[in-house]
Formats: C-alpha cells, sequence, structure tokens
C-alpha cells in the first residue's frame, strides 16, 4: 500500500541554515495495517505525516502510493490523490465552521465531481458508521470535541481512502471522547481499513497493530505491538461500561 | 467544482459578515449608481434633444442657409436632383411689431410657402393654410402661433377672419398654427406669425433673396451625400471658383443630429469617468479587503486543499466570492442609480431613459470590479501551501 525509500527532507531555517528533518527515512505499510509512528515534537513525524499525506514533497527518495509512483505529480493529479485516496483526520479537527456535519462530510466529495443524488445518502451513511446519526445537521459549532472529530472521521471515510492519516487525533480531546475516537478506529481497522495513526503518546500508540518510532529524522526498527498487549488494551477499555455510551 | 454549492457557498459568506460584505458593496453600488443614471439621464436627455431638433431637422432634410439665396437657386437644384422629393422656401424671422385694437406684441415674421405645410412640417389647427392663389395675388393674410393668438385676442378670443397689423400694414388672420413649443435655441415657436412668401418679400422686404430652404430627400441612409451634392451645384449657380469660400451653408439633418448627440454625449462622458474613478477605488478597497480574508481563512484552505481542491478550485472559490458580491451590489446599484434618475427627472422634468443596453453596462462593470479585485487575493489563496495553511 504504502512504500517509502530513502526519503530526505531538509528546510533552510534562516540563520541556522539546513536542517535535516527527515535523514534516509524508509518505510512499509501493507493493506489492512493499523500502524502508529511515534515521536516527540521535532522529531520530524509532522513532516513525515505531510509527506505520507501527499502536502509536502520530499527532497529526494521514493514513494510508491497503492502501486502508483507519486514523487514526480504534478500539484493538481496529487491533489486528485489526496481526495480519492487519503482520508486525514487532524488535532484540531478542521471542520468549516457555521456549516452542518452533513455538509462538512460531504465537502471531499465536492472536489471529486461526484455530487450527484446519493451523495447525502453517502453523507448520512458515514456520519452512521461514526455514530451520528442523531447529530446530521448540526453546525459544527454545536457539537462537542468529540463529536466534531468524529464528524472529520466521517468526512475521511467518505470517498472510500486506501488509508485514513490521522494526526494526534486525539490531541484536542478528553480522555473519555479520545478512547472514544480510538476505539473508532480500531473498529474502522477491523472492518478493512488502513489507518496511519501519528502521535508522541506510546501508550496511544500501542493500540495500534504495530508501533514506528521516528526520532530525529530517523525511523527506529518497527516492531509489532505484542498480540498480548493488544488483548491487555481490549480487556481494559472493555471492562469500562460507561465506555461508548457516553454521548 | 459544483457550480450550485460554490454558489451556495458564496452566498453563505456573503451573509456571514454583514459589515464586511457592505463596505465591500458600497463603492460598487455608488459607482454603478452613478453609471446608471448618468445613462438613462444622458439617453432621456439625447432624445428630448432629438424631437427638438427634428422638428425642423427632419430625418431626411438639407437645409440650405444663404444671404444670397434665391428661388432659382432651388429651382436648380430640384431640376438636377431627382431624390429631392420636396422643397420649401422660407423667408424672414425677424420680429416685428404686431397690433390688433391697440393690444401689441413683438414676434417673428416667417414668410412660407404653399409646400412648407409639409416640408416645414407645421400645419394649422383653426382655419386654413396658404393656397396658391395666397401667392399668386401676394395676399394679406396670416397664421398665428396658438401664444401670440392668445396674447393678442385672449384664451376665448376667436381670431380667425381677424384684421391685424403687421409692421403697421393690415393683415387678415385666417388659421391658428399648430403648437411646436419652444426650440433648441429657447424661443418660443408658438409666438411666431406666418406670412405667404411672395407677401414677405415683394410686399414688405422688396427682394429676391429668400433665406432658408429645406429639402427633403427619399432616401434616409443618403442624406450626406446628397448634402454634398446640394453644395457642388449651388457652388456652380454661384459662379464660385474652386477653393473659394462658399456664400451658403447647408445643415443635413444628419449632421446636426450628429452635432447635438456629440455636445450630449460629452457630458455624459464625465458622469462615466466619474462612476470609473469610484470603481477603481472600490476595486482597491475590495481587494485590500479580500487579501486580508484569505489570511483569516488560511485553515480553511489548508483543509480544502488536503480534501483534494487543486489551486484552480481554491482560486475560483474565491473568484466567484468576490464577484457574486459585486455583482449583488451591481444590482443594487442599479436601482439606486434609476431611483436617483428618477428624482432628478421629478424635479427637472428631464425624461429618464432606462435601455437593456445600460443595464448591462452596469452589471458589466460590477462584474469587472470583482474580478479585477479578486484575481490578487484568488491566486494568494490558490497558491497557499497546504503545509503552512494546517499548521
Amino acid at each position: 500500500m504504502i512504500r517509502l525509500r530513502n526519503i530526505s527532507k531538509s528546510y533552510q531555517r534562516p540563520g541556522e541554515g539546513e536542517l535535516k528533518v527527515l535523514k534516509d527515512v524508509s518505510f512499509d505499510v501493507e493493506r489492512g495495517e493499523f500502524v502508529a509512528i511515534v515521536g516527540s515534537s521535532g522529531s520530524g513525524k509532522s513532516t513525515l505525516m505531510n509527506i505520507l499525506g501527499l502536502l509536502d514533497s520530499p527532497d529526494c527518495g521514493e514513494y510508491e502510493l497503492a502501486g502508483a509512483n507519486v514523487s514526480s505529480l504534478s500539484a493538481s493529479e496529487l491533489a486528485g490523490i489526496r481526495n480519492s485516496t487519503i482520508g486525514f483526520v487532524f488535532q484540531q479537527f478542521h471542520l468549516l465552521p457555521r456549516t452542518t456535519a452533513i455538509e462538512n462530510v460531504e465537502l471531499p466529495m465536492v472536489y471529486s465531481n461526484t455530487i450527484n443524488g446519493d451523495t447525502r445518502k453517502k453523507a448520512i451513511d458515514a456520519l452512521c458508521r461514526v455514530g451520528l446519526e442523531e447529530r446530521l445537521t448540526h453546525y459544527s459549532g454545536e457539537l462537542s470535541g468529540g463529536q466534531q472529530q468524529r464528524v472529520a472521521i466521517a468526512r475521511a471515510l467518505i470517498n472510500d481512502p486506501d488509508i485514513i492519516l490521522a494526526d494526534e487525533p486525539t490531541g484536542n480531546l478528553d480522555q473519555d471522547s479520545g478512547r472514544q475516537i480510538m476505539d473508532l478506529f480500531r473498529k474502522l481497522n477491523d472492518a478493512g481499513s488502513t489507518i496511519i495513526l501519528i502521535t508522541h503518546d506510546p501508550e496511544l500508540a500501542s493500540q495500534a497493530s504495530r508501533r514506528v518510532f521516528i526520532h530525529d529524522g530517523r525511523l527506529s526498527h518497527a516492531e509489532a505491538v505484542m498480540q498480548s498487549d493488544r488483548i491487555n488494551m481490549a480487556f481494559v477499555s472493555g471492562s469500562q461500561p460507561q465506555g461508548l455510551s457516553h454521548e | 467544482m459544483n457550480r450550485k454549492l460554490l454558489l451556495k457557498n458564496s452566498l453563505r459568506i456573503m451573509f456571514r459578515n454583514k459589515l464586511r460584505t457592505l463596505f465591500m458593496s458600497i463603492g460598487v453600488m455608488i459607482g454603478v449608481g452613478t453609471l446608471i443614471a448618468g445613462q438613462s439621464l444622458g439617453s432621456g436627455a439625447e432624445q428630448q434633444l432629438n424631437q427638438r431638433v427634428n422638428k425642423i431637422f427632419s430625418p431626411g432634410s438639407i437645409m440650405l442657409v444663404s444671404g444670397t439665396l434665391t428661388n432659382a437657386d432651388v429651382e436648380a437644384v430640384e431640376q438636377q436632383m431627382e431624390q429631392v422629393v420636396a422643397s420649401a422656401a422660407r423667408f424672414g424671422g425677424g420680429e416685428s411689431e404686431i397690433s390688433y385694437q391697440g393690444v401689441n406684441h413683438k414676434a417673428a415674421v416667417f414668410g412660407h410657402t404653399v409646400e412648407g405645410e409639409t416640408v416645414w412640417n407645421r400645419s394649422v389647427i383653426e382655419g386654413r393654410y396658404f393656397t396658391n392663389s395666397d401667392m399668386s395675388k401676394t395676399a394679406r393674410v396670416a397664421l398665428l402661433g396658438h401664444r401670440l393668438s392668445e396674447l393678442l385676442f385672449g384664451a376665448d378670443g376667436d381670431p380667425i377672419g381677424e384684421e391685424i397689423l403687421i409692421a403697421s400694414v393690415p393683415f387678415r388672420v385666417i388659421g391658428v398654427l399648430e403648437p411646436a413649443g419652444i426650440d433648441p435655441h429657447g424661443e418660443d415657436r408658438d409666438e411666431d406669425i406666418y406670412i405667404p412668401i411672395t407677401t414677405a418679400m415683394r410686399r414688405l422686404n422688396n427682394t429676391e433673396y429668400i433665406g432658408i430652404a429645406k429639402l427633403l430627400v427619399s432616401d434616409l441612409e443618403q442624406v450626406d451625400e446628397d448634402a454634398d451634392q446640394v453644395s457642388e451645384i449651388l457652388r456652380k449657380e454661384h459662379n464660385i471658383a474652386p477653393g473659394e469660400d462658399e456664400d451658403f451653408a447647408i445643415y443635413s439633418s444628419e449632421f446636426v443630429g450628429r452635432m447635438v448627440v456629440k455636445t450630449n454625449r460629452v457630458l455624459n462622458v464625465y458622469m462615466v469617468a466619474a462612476a470609473g474613478v469610484v470603481l477603481l477605488v472600490a476595486a482597491i478597497v475590495i481587494a485590500s479587503i479580500m487579501l486580508v480574508v484569505v489570511r483569516e481563512r488560511v485553515a480553511e484552505i489548508g483543509l480544502r486543499k488536503a480534501l483534494g481542491a487543486t489551486e484552480q478550485n481554491i482560486g475560483f472559490q474565491f473568484l466567484i466570492e468576490v464577484v457574486s458580491v459585486t455583482l449583488v451590489s451591481g444590482l443594487l446599484g442599479v436601482g439606486l442609480g434609476l431611483g436617483a434618475a428618477n428624482l432628478v427627472s421629478l424635479f427637472t422634468g428631464m425624461p429618464v431613459i432606462v435601455t437593456t443596453d445600460s443595464i448591462a453596462l452596469g452589471l458589466g462593470a460590477a462584474a469587472l470590479v470583482g474580478i479585477a479585485s479578486g484575481i490578487a487575493p484568488a491566486r494568494k489563496a490558490a497558491r497557499l501551501d497546504p503545509v503552512e495553511a494546517l499548521r
């Protein structure tokens, strides 16, 4: 699904010279995987996420996404691939203000020119998948943080992307809402979605099926989360009865 | 991007920050309003002028003016040009003392021919016009403008058959002229008095020079060419060598119409220039407001790009947002301009003519302002780096 080979990226910083943010990063993600990229701030994880999401391009190296080499595509071709292949979930949710949940979810379809009679139904289906069937016509400002993030996830799902890129998706949420969002990701993963989670929190990352650590622009060896860890986590979250039915 | 959604989005943004939208609109409204008011009043004034001019210079007419013009000249022209369908000389126009039973009044006295009734386009509303017998007998008969008739005989008086004095010579009133109103020089043509041209030339002035003749030609499209031909014939008749100055002047209805329209257009140009300045300022204001708006909405732009919007999508969205505002402002400006024009009309009596052309011009100008002021902000938004925008 994703194949990065020898990706490097550096920025010019005034006064400090060149800053190497990513150094010779190679990295693979298989279809159906749930991978966490873990790193502290300044580790290069945001840059890696921007490159994975085709928002930024590497200085050198190769990037193959869903079988296509995307290193040498034009800006509008990249926009098309972002639209059809990648679903973004951001820390700040980034919903359009004064816009209903449905309209927010429909937004990617606006740019894939697939607005038609079924659009609304697809958007409603996506909102149902994230458990927001009661909040369809609420404006973004009327939703709680957790609900807003679920709208954002529904938006990420609407064009059936090959991967979901989630950048600190629980960073602006309280513990309960954060746990629900992670549960949702795991459910989506169980249903077949490929998910890449970017986080600074190793514990949160342990809910993924595989963790990759990034430090000072280099990936350390990728390590599969112990199967027992995951069972343990599932057990812990399952043991809390107030879990999902809270909102 | 879907057109309906684009429009919906633009309207939503328009109403989101009403004060800002107002600031963006006001210049366009005033500019377009000025344009529309100027055009509507200008067209009205043009029509009014044309109507007045047409009373004398009816379409397809040529006027010969000369102190040495004779009936022979006019006959020569008529004989040599078959496209001249009618002609009528007119004599005089100087003021004389008119009196009736001790009531005195000064009036312009014109000598007219029988053909004058149709060629000069003025008949009678009471009594009868001149006849050939009036001409041959140099009859002392007169036609009065209705204002002059009122001045001499009172509003209810019947002037027909009464005897009046023109420069102390007795004349019998045989009719009242149809109303003609104020001419382009500001003279009240309803205070004129007409007498047979033969009477005026021989009896009152003893001259063979007629002063003015009006020709009607058959082809309205050929008036200018016909006027040139008349000029050639008159040069021969008057023995004017090539290069020598003419002792006559020729005005075609086309020429006079163009002059009148030109004079009126000059006034219009000032209005258009004023509107242009206002719209230019409006465009600058809108562009600077929109640049701030783009800065405010970087997160939205970044998100849209992440979701798959191309640079063109983003640029087009902002351009449409600006053009929607200016077009709606333009529509309001059209209303404002028409209101202002009608208000001016109410107080001055100037006619207002609204043409689809002027409305199209106003809306076109509004759209142009939108495009011109929207391009820079739209480009800035389109080229925003999504990584920076989402930070």
